[in-house]
């Protein structure tokens, strides 16, 4: 312990006092100059106060440009896949070994040449254990979307998945239509498909 | 009576504004607001043990619903805030609005009982926490019938600050008295519409996160700072016996800290219109300019004098304000877009709050409060060498708290976001970081238990005189002059 508390409650007890010395400048430099790295900043990313723009967008016009002029538009699918499918697959597509979720970017199913297998597997869900790209994967259940999407939203994240150019994937586009045509075909199923049920089906048509 | 240090009758002391006589004012407050958070500390920093138990060993006292991880990590922090942190700033802070101001504390009594109903609070709180009834937002978990009775206390006890501060005699301020009376205002202010908006009237959807997060950063980093802030202010220029350097360098504190850090608290993949989470890593950033002010004005304040720390209270102080600018440097790193998406959601933001509610505002208290204990007590701490184990305790077990877990949560983060690395690996990775932070937290938990020995020692030690005199008082023959004949 040091001195000052060895003798308690002297009688008199000087209060601190406060000198006037000025703020350097350098200071006063330093935050104008974050300031200014904060202003640079929050034009980049902040949207501009506006309550419609979302992460990972920084701007209105990126939030609702129109559609690229070659190929799709990835954004509707691009939406479904982070809310539905990412809490397994990952945001980043690359599966999630806990859940015995495999891999979307680089899968063979998912690149393969028609969407026919991949059509099914959404509306009915899949259990069992599945191979992916040469690798075995322990038996996970994805769960049926039959109910949950409209054969146009099972399209759209079907094409995000075959054709996300994060994932180096160009696969051909999946149309409502298709979707449709197996929805009905399928429409009698009640149980998950197996990885062995699927294969006998003709990838495209 | 035969003592003079218990001399606690306010007819003796109604107009003494020695310093003698505005330390026993706030003897009785200070006792109850101290010794309940000592007591609050010591628990909570038992359930934070237990909780950080469960990383190494899932199943350990999992079988009972109150020991879960998720009642007792909230219960923990919780206490540290609630139990801990509020009380013992407000009685740093109603010692020092009286010494400033050459008065006595108004209305001690009243204080008292605020006290009382402080703590009567946070054990409603915690027990509703631990029977599973927390509200689900961090820092906010006690549910609204604790956090009534909370704001009441805190009103009560608030309310003869003021009085307290109304009256004084020396009418210059300094500046820790805007501290202190900012922060007296600020805590009811965001946390009457934290509770209102989120428990009473829950607004709808996205809102309730964008308000949780705006109240845990104002209590973090606004409460917390201009409350400990307030205390370095104070002891560092009386420790080492120099002026404070200088009040416009604190004017500049006080303004930037309450401007920029207002805005701190929303974690940047925060699902909330994007203007939000970017303002608020803006802020994070800022918070370098005040932090860096506060390092200048300690250093000098303190340099060149030729007073030795020796464990003691000036110890104390220089370690918080360590503590807080690396603190600050770690929140204005994940404010950084090429930081936070790799230390968002690891235990990065862990390690950072640690280092600035343990090692900045938790150690500045203890030092303010080793301070005053023996001078409202009336004599010297029970045990003094306990005061620098307990810094060292204090320090050793922080930084090895927060340092291993900082880099921890950076590899973490990293490896989270290499796709060919699985998850359970990821997670494994981070065992050895928290080996090392649980050994931290254990050298926190001794040091909190010496705390609270000293704060206890007081307490027996007072009452028992106190018990003592009244016997005395009892037992004493009548004086002959009132004996009839």
């Amino acid at each position: 312990m040091s001195a000052e508390v060895k003798s308690p409650n002297p009688t008199t007890e000087a209060e601190p006092t406060a000198s006037s010395a000025t703020v350097p400048m350098w200071l006063i430099a330093l935050m104008l100059l974050l300031l200014l790295g904060g202003a640079v900043y929050f034009d980049a990313r902040g949207g501009w106060f506006d309550a419609r723009v979302y992460r990972p967008f920084a701007a209105l016009p990126e939030q609702f440009q129109p559609p690229p002029p070659d190929g799709p538009d990835l954004r509707p699918g691009r939406r479904i896949y982070d809310a539905a499918c990412a809490a397994c697959h990952m945001v980043n597509g690359v599966g999630n070994p806990a859940v015995n979720a495999p891999p979307i970017a680089g899968s063979d199913w998912v690149l393969a040449d028609g969407p026919n297998r991949l059509i099914r597997i959404v509306l009915d869900g899949l259990t069992g254990p599945i191979e992916v790209s040469g690798k075995q994967y322990g038996g996970g259940v994805m769960t049926p979307f039959k109910g949950t999407f409209t054969d146009e939203e099972i399209a759209q994240v079907l094409t995000y998945i075959r054709r996300n150019p994060d994932w180096k994937h160009d696969a051909s586009e999946v149309t409502a239509e298709q979707v449709a045509k197996i929805r009905e075909q399928t429409k009698d199923r009640a149980i998950n498909w197996t990885p062995a049920e699927l294969l006998t089906i003709p990838a495209k048509d | 009576m035969t003592a003079p240090a218990v001399t606690n009758r306010p007819a003796a002391l109604a107009a003494d504004s020695s310093t003698a006589g505005i330390d026993a004012s706030c003897r009785l407050p200070l006792f109850m607001l101290f010794g309940g958070a000592a007591f609050w500390l010591v628990l909570g920093s038992i359930f934070g043990f237990i909780a950080s138990l469960k990383f190494h060993k899932a199943d350990f006292l999992a079988d009972a619903a109150w020991l879960t991880f998720g009642r007792v990590y909230p219960a923990s922090t919780n206490l540290l805030v609630y139990g801990f942190a509020i009380p013992v700033a407000l009685g740093v802070a109603l010692w020092m609005l009286a010494r400033l101001g050459r008065v006595q504390l108004a209305r001690p009594w009243l204080v008292t009982v605020g006290a009382k109903l402080w703590h009567i609070g946070v054990c409603v709180g915690l027990i509703a926490i631990l029977a599973g009834e927390a509200t689900g937002f961090e820092w906010l978990e006690m549910p609204r019938y604790a956090a009534v009775i909370l704001l009441l206390a805190y009103l009560l006890i608030a309310v003869w600050a003021f009085s307290t501060h109304h009256a004084r005699k020396e009418r210059t301020l300094y500046p820790s008295q805007w501290f202190v009376l900012a922060a007296l205002f600020w805590f009811p202010w965001i946390y009457s519409t934290a509770t209102l908006l989120l428990q009473f009237f829950p607004v709808r959807g996205v809102t309730q996160a964008a308000i949780a997060w705006w109240y845990s950063g104002n209590l973090l980093f606004v409460w917390l700072a201009l409350a400990g802030l307030a205390s370095s202010f104070y002891f560092l220029p009386k420790l080492v016996g120099r002026p404070l350097q200088s009040s416009y360098l604190a004017l500049f504190v006080f303004w930037t800290l309450i401007l920029f850090g207002t805005w701190v608290g929303i974690p940047a993949g925060a699902t909330l219109p994007a203007w939000m989470p970017t303002l608020s890593n803006m802020a994070a950033m800022m918070m370098v300019v005040p932090a860096a002010a506060v390092v200048l004005m300690v250093v000098q304040t303190t340099r060149g004098a030729k007073t030795a720390c020796g464990g003691g209270p000036l110890c104390y102080m220089k370690f918080g304000t360590g503590a807080l600018a690396l603190s600050v440097l770690l929140l204005a790193a994940s404010g950084l877009p090429f930081v936070n998406r790799f230390t968002d959601f690891t235990w990065f933001g862990t390690a950072k709050l640690q280092l600035w509610v343990y090692g900045f505002f938790a150690m500045t208290l203890f030092g303010a409060v080793y301070y005053i204990l023996p001078r409202v007590a009336g004599f010297e701490l029970p045990a003094a060498k306990a005061v620098r184990v307990h810094f060292w305790c204090g320090v050793i077990g922080t930084l090895l708290f927060a340092l291993p877990l900082a880099i921890g949560g950076v590899l973490q983060g990293v490896k989270l976001a290499n796709p060919d690395i699985p998850f359970t690996d990821v997670t494994k990775a981070t065992l050895m970081f928290f080996r090392l932070g649980t050994m931290g937290e254990l050298l926190i938990l001794a040091g909190n238990l010496l705390f609270l020995f000293n704060i206890g020692a007081v307490l027996v030690r007072y009452y028992l005189a106190v018990c003592r005199a009244a016997c005395a008082d009892l037992t004493a023959p009548l004086p002959t002059a009132e004996v009839k004949p």
